[in-house]
């Protein structure tokens, strides 16, 4: 045989050390991250595990719904929360639907916050959520 | 040991005491919570104050969420077609202390549901009379031989609503300790006139909390 023990194990440890030094894969962002706003002031607070699902109302408006927690176990944690709908042209739609809303999370506890498109012709929405005054 | 103090810095320290609990009531006596939304407020850099009344802030949002609720329920969609829903206002009823215009409530919802193009609003039929008198006066003109009879609106052309948006405000005060608390419940109703079965139903209650000597009344 042409191979000796040796030069096996000296392979495989070549082998193993090119993994290691490979880079790791990261999990592809989420489809609603170029969306989403999250003020750096909130997740410095606790919030964690914002996942945003986009779904159609029997109505056929687009309906749109974050969740998210708050992983403090002391302080409970405020955001502001504002919806933008955007039209076919890339314009934001004027409506009432795109006011500001305050969403609380007690310690450990999970938000979330709804947002309905004003008309059936959304294509397109932004979320932006910021910290409250007072945490 | 403590010297005693002398009697100017007496006169000192009662007067930066009084001064302290002076402000202390100030600020303390006149602070409302809205318990509903405490943080509300169209910008996040602003305050949050807020009255024992309804302001602006309590209407915009108690109109989105009405909004909101219309167009995510299934009858949001006029069933067989794609012609919007004719709504006639009906009588939005304020049961409050308060000297409210239920415009100020009814005219934001109004707007959204026109601007999702689901619903149109009469203003030819109302409760208590048209909201605008002049569809059925220019009818007048028919007879007339001012006018070009082809640019009179002729017999047979309004539309009746198909839905009647009714409503009330209702306002509740409760003492808390030393404190009151006064809830605002927004109640709206979409009846479909043909049925005359609700085929939507909506509820927003606002909460204040604040002291007894902020009075709404």
């Amino acid at each position: 045989m042409g191979l000796d023990r040796r030069s096996l194990l000296a392979g495989a440890g070549a082998l193993a050390l090119v993994g290691c030094a490979a880079p790791r894969a990261l999990p592809p962002p989420p489809w609603w991250a170029p969306y989403v706003h999250v003020d750096p002031a909130l997740t410095a607070r606790g919030l964690r595990e914002l996942t945003v699902v986009r779904g159609v109302t029997a109505g056929e408006f687009t309906r749109i719904s974050a969740t998210w927690r708050n992983a403090s176990q002391t302080e409970r944690l405020s955001a502001l929360a504002r919806f933008t709908w955007f039209d076919a042209a890339g314009q934001p739609v004027d409506t009432l639907l795109s006011a500001w809303e305050a969403v609380h999370a007690g310690p450990g506890v999970w938000a979330s916050v709804n947002g309905t498109a004003p008309r059936p012709d959304v294509t397109s929405f932004r979320l932006e959520l910021v910290a409250a005054g007072d945490g | 040991m403590v010297k005693p103090l002398g009697r100017a810095w007496r006169a000192h320290v009662l007067v930066a005491a009084a001064a302290v609990v002076l402000a202390g009531c100030q600020s303390g006596g006149t602070q409302v919570v809205n318990l509903t939304n405490p943080e509300y407020t169209a910008d996040p850099q602003t305050g949050g104050e807020t009255t024992f009344g309804l302001d602006y802030r309590d209407f915009e949002y108690s109109a989105k969420q009405a909004v909101d609720s219309f167009l995510g329920s299934p009858l949001s969609q006029k069933p067989g077609g794609t012609a919007p829903w004719v709504m006639a206002i009906s009588r939005i009823v304020n049961d409050t202390t308060l000297n409210i215009d239920t415009d100020q409530l009814v005219k934001k919802i109004r707007i959204a549901l026109l601007n999702s193009g689901r619903v149109v609003v009469t203003t030819a039929v109302a409760a208590g009379g048209p909201e605008d008198a002049m569809s059925a006066q220019v009818r007048e003109l028919q007879d007339s031989e001012l006018f070009n009879q082809d640019t009179v609106a002729g017999a047979g052309t309004m539309v009746a609503p198909d839905l009647s948006l009714s409503g009330k405000i209702i306002q509740r005060a409760n003492r808390v300790g030393d404190r009151q608390q006064v809830d605002y419940y927004f109640q709206l109703t979409a009846t479909n006139i043909e049925t005359g079965l609700a085929y939507w139903e909506f509820e927003q209650v606002i909460a204040k909390l604040g002291s007894n000597q902020s009075f709404t009344w």
